[in-house]
């Protein structure tokens, strides 16, 4: 038996010494493969395809691949390749796929858009506006501001209930403003009545019926209102320069506790207040315990102005955006304005790091996790990259991961694919113009949007439910010919 | 060599020494399992290529001791119908009896054929060396079993199935060494036992190990060193020597086969320089292997065929559970160690060092049966395989007292040392280790991708290869599902078939098995150690339903 085991032993040492390093050769891309000067090693690369939705046939080069997405295609010589992708009822993709030695080309997040994008009709009823709240599941719709014709629908039960319950209404009651936080479940509303005005506090969870009349604690109608999500008893408004703190619980009113104010945000209890004479503060939430994060007037000046009002959005990474009421985009990291007049909106995506913005005109992206190149003696902040030239374009969203972008232009809803190898790709969604906003949602990857003629809400399905979590093993087969595949 | 086996009381430079080696092993085990996390996350390519090279290492091993499991497997087979006692009694006569072997036409399956070849292959070889030996009927046997808190019902088994074997037990002096702390009921058990047996073998004693006595740790050795001691007095003076006595030391729940001591005098009589040798039979668990849940039938299979794997290989094998040796090996050595908990291996390496390495073990194609961990609860149950598993794993204690026996001027061949050490060190980092960067670690680099890694070739063939590794290593899985059911032992009670089909379904639990309670306590054995936090001794529960 000993020298049985002896035997076993030196074979498998040898076979271990042998394979190992051919097995992590191979897996790097190296393979053996005959050549114009014989047979010789050569590194290849690998394309990865997913799609959504998947199982659309593969051509690499207009040759078919027996597999379908999602798939890899290793031991491809470095090069360009012309990949197709089609789908029974859906348009065909095309691409050239850049190949690098050693690298998996991935094209991850490939959305197949089908030839009629079909429409699903959710709720029924004369509905004028549409108010997604972000990060919950909830969209509040209405008709001509009228209070009671507003009701809270959640997109993912298919069940709908009234903003604000029915003892609680009063005739005749418009809405005029209102305020919503991301991921809040809660929603201030301003409301005018033929003989008053006043202010409701409702929840909008199902079943709460919590509408609670918080007018005392208004005494004008704030510029900006602001609380954090988990700390909603706590509600800070922006009035006349000057930070109000308002207690919901206690029903009280802290006024002033920032005063000369041109702009502020709330992060994890915090208070980020940008001040006239050109410092930028952080304070408790009570205005105290003041940490100057700048206090440079000739350089806030230059870069907020001196009367633009500023909605402050803090975010992990210490990433600050400061949006102007004139539609500047101000943020503390260089070149730190990055749009000066005309900022629709934006979206950032906190797990990417980037910023979506869009003007009437333009669509734009800031990548704040791009890398400094360490070429430059000049310290390289994040940059804007210009991604669509439009006419009139209302809303943008963040779609599939990041890797799309999602908006309406003059009423045309429109979905732009961001990818790294060639053009940005645009298809249209919504041939006809609506008069609301859309909205998208990443977590069902589906759009909703008011019906033509305000007849209730519908959605699209965008982005089809199997792909937000990937769950097929990609096919990886290796080339089914003899050696490399190289790019014609 | 002259040294003292333990880590007590030492000072100066070889407190120094004693404490690195302590460190050493889980100094190492963390360092491998929080290092390759960490590059993990830094260097995931790096890392990655790490994990595939360690697979392909594990797959190649796992292969190899699969092999050597079936080979030994069917060498346990070929042993099981053998008539030992007849064997042992053929080396009296040795010619004659190889005479009678050549004559004997060969009769009965292929497997009886082949194993009766292979033994008179062993008889020739036996005669060639020529060396003397005590006749079989010289031969006494001594067992020493440790009670501390087994009660009648877990004792007499082992006691009645030692009186009933081919080996005659009128020649087997039984000692019952009993803790003079257990419990009264127990001493009452012991003395009812010792009664009811007595008779049937060349003395049955009871012999109490006083609390207390300095210098011991609470631990089976300290008691069972002080109840052989005793013994050598009592051989002395009934003039029986030492060199014809096979000791052996069971746990209190072993059980043997009828044929076991007719084997082990048997291979005691066929080893050339017997007395510097221990004999290892293959331990199973299966006095009551149905009463025990599936995660503990899992680990304890699992034990046994990692005893057979190593009977394959004797230049490594070590000391483990229920073993026997030469009482005057183990007079000379000095007993067993009273200090340390892990005594069953300790004594190997104990006589290894005091022989200048000339000890080996010597397998034996026989098995003693002992009882899996069963409690009341199935989480009292968890809780004290993973004690066990501990304390099995607390073996590590060895490690810093044989390297220094090692660095100290031994007349031991130095290769000798470097295998040996390495073995030993080896053992117990894989045991910690290896589950945790199977199931673990070896994921990490996948899951924490940074986008570098993620657009590498390396990053999809990955899981592509471990896939591949894997696929391969369920066949393993496979072989060793079979050999465990064809390991348990033969339904008393109307088992149903589903019970059986469920304890093959019980192998799919391995990953969480081997995880929580085998590399979790070993782990746990190598931080203790490292931080100095040194173990006490805990008697597994062991109970048995009543029949």
């Amino acid at each position: 038996m000993q020298t049985l085991r002896k035997i076993f032993f030196y074979a498998f040492t040898a076979i271990y010494v042998v394979f190992c390093p051919l097995l992590i050769l191979y897996a790097l891309g190296y393979i053996y493969t005959p050549g114009p000067g014989g047979e010789q090693l050569v590194t290849t690369g690998l394309i990865y395809i997913d799609t959504a939705p998947q199982g659309a046939d593969v051509y690499l080069d207009f040759k078919p691949r027996e597999e379908k997405t999602p798939l890899a295609m290793p031991e491809l010589l470095p090069g360009s390749y012309r990949v197709t992708l089609k789908l029974e009822g859906y348009k065909e993709w095309q691409e050239n796929v850049p190949v690098e030695a050693e690298k998996a080309t991935v094209l991850d997040k490939v959305l197949l858009i089908p030839e009629k994008w079909e429409e699903i009709e959710l709720l029924k009823g004369s509905y004028s506006s549409m108010i997604p709240i972000r990060g919950l599941d909830f969209i509040v719709l209405g008709d001509k501001g009228l209070a009671s014709s507003y009701v809270v629908y959640d997109y993912t039960q298919d069940k709908s209930w009234p903003l604000i319950p029915e003892k609680k209404l009063e005739d005749e009651e418009k809405i005029e403003e209102y305020f919503i936080q991301e991921k809040s479940p809660y929603m201030l509303l301003y409301l005018t009545g033929a003989e008053k005005e006043r202010y409701l506090w409702v929840n909008l969870e199902e079943g709460e019926d919590e509408a609670l009349e918080v007018t005392e604690l208004f005494p004008h109608l704030p510029d900006f209102v602001q609380w954090e999500t988990g700390s909603e008893n706590l509600l800070f408004t922006l009035q006349n320069g000057y930070i109000n703190k308002i207690d919901i619980k206690e029903k009280a009113l802290y006024p002033e506790i920032i005063k000369k104010v041109q702009g502020f945000g709330v992060s994890n209890g915090d208070i980020y207040a940008l001040l006239a004479g050109g410092k930028f503060i952080r304070t408790d939430s009570s205005g105290k315990n003041e940490d100057v994060l700048l206090d440079d007037e000739p350089l806030a000046h230059a870069i907020f102005g001196q009367k633009t009002q500023y909605d402050i959005k803090v975010f992990p990474n210490e990433v600050i955006l400061f949006f102007g009421s004139g539609g500047e985009l101000v943020t503390n990291r260089l070149p730190y304005n990055f749009v000066d007049k005309g900022l629709r909106g934006l979206e950032y995506d906190k797990d990417k790091g980037k910023a979506l913005v869009w003007t009437k005109e333009k669509i734009g992206c800031i990548d704040f996790t791009a890398e400094e190149t360490g070429k430059i003696d000049f310290e390289k902040g994040p940059s804007m990259r210009w991604l669509y030239t439009g006419t009139n374009i209302g809303k943008s969203f963040w779609a599939y991961e990041g890797s799309h972008v999602l908006f309406d232009d003059d009423g045309l809803v429109h979905i732009l694919e961001l990818e790294e190898y060639g053009m940005v790709r645009v298809s249209n969604i919504l041939g006809r113009k609506t008069k609301e906003p859309v909205y998208f949602s990443e977590k069902t990857g589906e759009m909703y949007f008011i019906g033509e003629g305000a007849e209730g809400l519908k959605k699209v399905v965008i982005i089809p439910e199997k792909s937000l979590f990937p769950v097929t093993e990609p096919t990886f087969k290796d080339t089914e010919k003899k050696g490399v595949i190289e790019p014609e | 060599m002259n040294f003292n086996f333990t880590a007590n009381n030492l000072k100066g430079k070889e407190r120094r020494l004693q404490r690195f080696f302590e460190i050493l092993p889980g100094a190492t085990s963390w360092g491998i399992i929080l290092g390759m996390s960490a590059l993990a996350l830094c260097e995931p390519l790096i890392a990655a290529i790490i994990i595939i090279a360690f697979y392909f290492y594990w797959l190649l091993k796992l292969v190899y001791l699969t092999a050597f499991l079936v080979f030994s497997y069917l060498r346990f087979l070929l042993e099981k119908d053998t008539n030992w006692m007849e064997r042992a009694r053929g080396l009296d006569n040795i010619d004659e009896y190889l005479g009678s072997l050549e004559e004997r036409t060969p009769q009965g399956t292929f497997a009886d054929r082949l194993a009766t070849l292979l033994h008179k292959k062993e008889v020739q070889r036996i005669k060639t060396l020529g060396a003397e030996r005590p006749r079989t009927s010289d031969i006494y046997q001594l067992v020493i079993i440790p009670v501390a808190k087994e009660p009648k019902e877990v004792i007499e088994p082992g006691i009645k199935s030692l009186s009933e074997g081919t080996f005659p037990p009128e020649r087997i002096v039984v000692v019952l060494a009993l803790e003079e702390r257990a419990k009264d009921e127990i001493k009452k058990d012991t003395e009812k036992v010792r009664k009811k047996y007595k008779d049937r073998f060349f003395d049955l004693l009871v012999i109490v190990h006083p609390d207390g006595i300095a210098g011991e740790a609470k631990g089976k050795g300290a008691n069972a060193s002080f109840a052989a001691k005793e013994m050598a007095e009592y051989f002395k003076k009934k003039n029986i020597p030492f060199e014809n006595i096979i000791s052996s030391c069971f746990d209190s729940d072993t059980v043997v086969t009828p044929e076991y001591f007719a084997s082990l005098t048997y291979y005691f009589l066929a080893t050339p320089h017997r007395l510097r040798a221990s004999f290892q039979p293959i331990p199973v668990y299966n006095n009551n292997i149905w009463d025990a849940p599936g995660l503990t039938r899992v680990l304890e299979a699992g034990s046994s065929f990692f005893q057979l794997i190593e009977s394959t290989n004797p230049q490594t094998l070590v000391t483990f559970s229920s073993h026997s040796m030469s009482f005057k090996a183990l007079v000379e050595v000095g007993y067993w160690p009273i200090d340390m908990i892990s005594d069953d291996s300790a004594i190997y390496w104990k006589a290894l060092v005091h022989y200048d390495g000339d000890y080996r073990v010597v397998p034996m194609y026989t098995t003693v049966s002992m009882d899996a961990v069963v409690a009341d609860t199935w989480w009292q149950t968890i809780g004290n395989v993973y004690k066990q598993r501990r304390r099995w794993a607390w073996g590590v204690e060895n490690l810093p007292i044989v390297m220094r026996a090692f660095l100290k001027k031994s007349r031991m061949p130095f290769i000798q040392k470097i295998k040996v050490g390495y073995k030993l060190f080896e053992s117990h980092i894989s045991w910690t280790t290896w589950a945790f960067l199977l199931s673990i670690v070896g994921w990490l680099p996948a899951i924490f991708a940074t986008k570098d890694y993620s657009h590498t070739v390396f990053y999809y063939s990955a899981p592509r290869i471990t896939g591949t590794i894997f696929h391969l290593a369920t066949v393993s899985l496979l072989i060793s599902i079979i050999l465990s059911l064809m390991l348990l032992p033969k339904r008393t009670s109307r088992e149903p078939i589903w019970r059986r089909v469920g304890y093959a379904f019980q192998w799919l639990l391995m990953p969480l098995t081997i995880i929580f309670l085998s590399a979790v306590p070993a782990l746990d054995a190598q931080t203790r150690l490292m931080l100095g936090k040194y173990m006490t001794f805990w008697v597994t529960d062991k109970s048995r339903k009543a029949k």
